[in-house]
């Protein structure tokens, strides 16, 4: 028998599609193509969300020709969104950024002036001249102030998409070189609240579970998530489970109708904010109906009483910060009180069935529905959100509350039971939050304001002692607010659109960005809006045109080998700081008090300090090869002279070995490079699937079978908080919600899926999704174009009435990727008070027909 | 020269609606389904002239009705000079 080339590679599309539904096909067998076309393919994590699928990269003659699901990866096994088929083509958009461009006039730096290319030099001379202004302004304004009062004007907006030792050679240059904590990441913006909950119910970041627990579940309940489109590989996995397990239910929770309803047992269409009533009920109906473990409760938990009224993280002088009472203080936010169990049975009681009903408008057999399968003690249930709880101006309580639910029936860190919260970019986990890129964070759970915590990092840095700086900085919200006030002056954006992506663009992001006062550098492959906005762009190399690492939601840290090279003149984020690094003396960054410490370092330039430390630069030069021993280029390495990445990682894994908060260790350098990643803590080479739980987790202590060791008692709190309104609602005048929020064809702000001509076109431009009745209401038809304004500001947009998203009456939503009409001129930047995080979910809009 | 485009999707169809998904996926040009499940799973493949049309094609799967998911598993694309590329099964 003859077989055509085309009948050969469809033979293994079956086969291999056969093979990842489980199904047997006669006559097919699963023999791959062993490619005859020179295609070199090797394991990378995909660019995108955070689920971190591995895919395999096809490269031929110098440029990434295909992607492929990678059938080894226990993530997504060999599975792949529409996003991850077209991954290869990112790196290939018309207006690739080769070349630093300055705003010039005349051959000189002017705010008001053209972009302009310049070579690295120029361009590292400028940046370091301003850095220089502000630094000595700095140290001026500090003399004689103790850790915990120092100031800065630099700052740096970092990324979750930045690589673990990108992340941690950022901290390091800010915290430890100019002693400012004003470095935050844009995943402040995703999952801040994740963490404020995490740290504030169980004293230790990230989640308990793995993705395995979807295949262990009898119940799924989504709580503002959109996994099918945001999280589509995970999903896929979920559908399998609930279509092919015993009795499977998935329930969704949403304010409106979208993909994830097509696959619910259960869809609750709730009243925007009233999330956090129906929580309260479900422990109210766990307590009432007798279901709450008893053992559980007694051995592993502790409950308090959390200050209500915290505000909602607007400027101080916003009518909504005066009136509120617990807003003032960071203690007053986040205070607290130790409460019986009974008293927290109390507080739930208030939100009683009826009154949960009237409050969300969702039919009351429902919100029933939904608790009996948290309260049934046989069936195992795993809770997912990601923005609808996180983007919330309650969204550290709205963590809270559904831990509360878990901690009630026991239903955690074990196979099949637990809350889980799914995040949005690739390396949220990995670099923001595990190397500590915050303003208020070291790596491994450590803080600036404890000084044991800066004690400690001041020895693995080799830093004199006190070097750190112990206020805690500007976060990401501040940081624009800052940069109008003119007191953020030196900025530096790094691997992330921010001024696309951070709310009320037209009264907080762009007058901070173009402020006279300030300069504003932004490193990116593309000519974003931010880039657009700024004074020096850099042409930045990314994903697998440098060694990487990114951390997914399962705390899986997983390695990529340089692929190809960056075009042009663009270099990597590690290579631009380190290099820039090498501009500063310590005598110009550190006063003569630090610097009597550790005379040794005089002279010496940050470059010295930080990154050839004799640890960091401790690992020679090296041929980078596979087990099929292609040869891999490593740029950095040949620049400096030394394997950079690898000492980085060593380095920054001695804060999980070595550090004060036990359970972050992670493996060595070498050996992720050879696996499909490791899941923390990883002890003697061994990952870990469920923490917290004996048998799974090696730091509970024997015989305890559970334990939160984030806290001293090793018991979590369970927090008795209440409903309380959003910051701002529909009223006469403005009389709709609006929502904001993603589509599975593109990621986040479209810099990089917009330019990938079959994403692009197949869903061009942002949609206006409202309901057919409140577009007639106002004259409006699917296909027209309608404005839609805030008290902030105007867009004009298509209306869609059909289609994926169906908003209940009321509500519009309109998805942020399409810089061509930008939400974030009209969304509010109401905060999380305690996580900081903006509630992008939420505001009150009006839409007219366009004229 | 000669276009092979091949993907592979697993698709997941609501159970009780797999026999109206399995035809109107049938319908579709380039599309195939070469195996079903009663728990609704289906293996098909799409084969098409170019990228965007394949694009287009996995949009239309996804966005049709009564499908829960769909995920890509394998592609291949590449321009041959001789479609009759032999080889002994």
């Amino acid at each position: 028998m003859k077989l055509t080339r085309r009948d050969f590679v469809k033979t293994n599309a079956i086969a291999a599609t056969a093979a990842a539904a489980g199904v047997t096909i006669p006559g097919i067998n699963s023999a791959y193509a062993k490619s005859d076309d020179k295609i070199r393919w090797d394991k990378a994590p995909c660019r995108f969300c955070g689920t971190g699928c591995s895919v395999l990269v096809g490269t031929k003659e110098g440029k990434i020709v295909a992607t492929q699901g990678d059938p080894d990866a226990p993530v997504n096994k060999g599975l792949n969104c529409i996003k991850g088929y077209f991954l290869s083509k990112i790196m290939y958009g018309k207006d690739r950024l080769t070349t630093p461009l300055l705003r010039m006039t005349n051959g000189e730096y002017d705010k008001e002036g053209e972009f302009t290319p310049v070579s690295w030099d120029k361009a590292f001379d400028v940046m370091a001249e301003k850095w220089k202004v502000s630094l000595a302004k700095d140290m001026e304004n500090n003399k004689g102030k103790a850790a915990n009062e120092l100031t800065s004007s630099v700052g740096m907006f970092g990324s979750g998409q930045w690589t673990v030792w990108e992340g941690y050679a950022a901290s390091k240059l800010y915290k430890a070189g100019f002693r400012s904590n004003h470095i935050d990441p844009n995943a402040r913006h995703c999952m801040a609240s994740a963490v404020a909950g995490f740290v504030r119910t169980f004293g230790s970041d990230e989640p308990m579970g793995v993705y395995d627990d979807l295949e262990h579940a009898d119940a799924f309940v989504l709580w503002g998530s959109n996994m099918a489109e945001m999280h589509p590989i995970l999903w896929s996995r979920l559908t399998d489970r609930r279509l092919t397990g015993d009795d499977v239910k998935v329930a969704v929770l949403s304010t409106f109708k979208h993909r994830c309803y097509e696959l619910a047992d259960l869809a609750l269409t709730f009243e925007p904010q009233t999330d956090l009533a129906i929580l309260n009920y479900i422990a109210n109906y766990i307590i009432q109906s007798g279901n709450v473990n008893k053992d559980f409760v007694s051995k592993h938990v502790n409950f308090r009483l959390g200050n209500p009224d915290i505000g909602y993280g607007l400027r101080p002088d916003h009518p909504l910060e005066v009136k509120a009472k617990n807003n003032k203080k960071r203690k007053d936010q986040i205070g607290s009180k130790e409460i019986t169990f009974e008293e927290f049975a109390e507080f739930v009681s208030d939100y009683d069935l009826e009154s949960t009903a009237k409050l969300t408008k969702v039919p009351a057999e429902k919100i029933k529905a939904l608790a009996e399968l948290y309260a049934d003690p046989n069936r195992k249930v795993v809770s997912y959100w990601t923005m609808g709880f996180n983007q919330h101006t309650r969204g550290t309580w709205a963590n809270n509350m559904v831990y509360n639910i878990h901690l009630l029936t026991g239903k955690i860190s074990e196979p099949g039971n637990g809350p889980f919260s799914l995040t949005g970019q690739p390396s949220a986990c990995g670099t923001a939050r595990e190397v500590g890129t915050f303003s208020h964070r070291l790596p491994a759970d450590l803080v600036v304001a404890k000084e044991p915590h800066r004690k400690f990092s001041e020895k693995v840095w080799k830093l004199p002692e006190g070097t750190l700086n112990g206020k805690v900085g500007y976060h990401a919200v501040l940081q624009n607010r800052m940069l109008k006030d003119g007191k953020l002056n030196a900025y530096w954006v790094m691997c992330n659109n921010n001024m696309q992506a951070a709310a009320n663009m037209n009264e907080e992001g762009l007058p901070g960005y173009r402020n006279p006062d300030n300069f504003i550098v932004v490193s990116d492959p593309y000519p974003t809006v931010t880039a657009m906005a700024a004074d020096l762009i850099l042409p930045t190399a990314m994903w697998t045109e440098k060694e990487g690492a990114y951390g997914n939601a399962e705390r899986r840290t997983q390695f990529w080998r340089e692929q190809v090279s960056a075009p042009g003149e663009a270099k990597s984020d590690l290579w631009q700081m380190v290099e820039f690094s090498k501009r500063f003396k310590v005598e110009e960054v550190w006063p003569e008090e630090i610097l009597a410490k550790m005379p040794e370092y005089r002279g010496k330039t940050l470059n010295d300090i930080l990154y050839e430390n004799g640890q960091v630069n401790q690992y020679p030069a090296q041929q980078v090869t596979d087990s099929d021993n292609n040869v891999y280029t490593n740029h950095e390495m040949d620049d400096f002279g030394f394997y950079i990445q690898k000492g980085l990682f060593e380095e920054y894994r001695r804060f999980g070995t070595e550090g004060p908060k036990k359970g972050h260790d992670l493996g060595e350098f070498d050996q992720y490079h050879k696996v499909r990643g490791m899941r923390w803590p990883v002890v003697n080479g061994k990952e870990t699937l469920w923490r917290y739980r004996e048998g799974y987790d090696p730091f509970v202590k024997a015989g305890a079978e559970v334990e939160f060791y984030g806290k001293p008692d090793g018991k979590a709190w369970a927090f008795a908080l209440p409903y309380e309104p959003p910051a701002e609602s529909p009223d006469s005048e403005y009389d709709l919600w609006l929502s904001t929020g993603r589509v599975l064809e593109h990621w986040h702000s479209g810099s990089m899926t917009r330019r990938v001509p079959e994403l692009y076109r197949s869903f061009p431009d942002a949609l206006l999704y409202m309901h057919p009745k409140d577009a007639k209401k106002r004259g409006l038809k699917r296909g027209m174009t309608a404005k839609i304004e805030t008290r902030r500001g105007e867009i004009t947009v298509r209306v869609e009435t059909r289609g994926r998203n169906r908003p209940p009456e009321g509500l519009v939503f309109v998805p942020w990727f399409d810089a061509s009409r930008l939400v974030n001129k009209l969304t509010l930047d109401a905060t999380c008070p305690i996580s900081k995080e903006t509630d992008f979910k939420k505001c009150a809009c009006k839409v007219v027909r366009s004229a | 020269m000669n276009t092979i485009n091949v993907c592979g999707v697993l698709v997941f169809a609501r159970p009780e609606l797999l026999k109206a998904v399995h035809e109107k996926l049938e319908e579709e040009e380039g599309v195939e389904v070469h195996a079903a499940t009663e728990d609704g799973r289906l293996v098909v493949t799409v084969e098409k002239e170019d990228q965007q049309q394949t694009a287009d094609m996995l949009h239309r799967i996804q966005a049709m009705d009564h499908v829960i998911s769909a995920s890509m598993v394998y592609q291949y694309f590449d321009q041959v000079s001789e479609n009759e590329w032999e080889m002994a099964s």
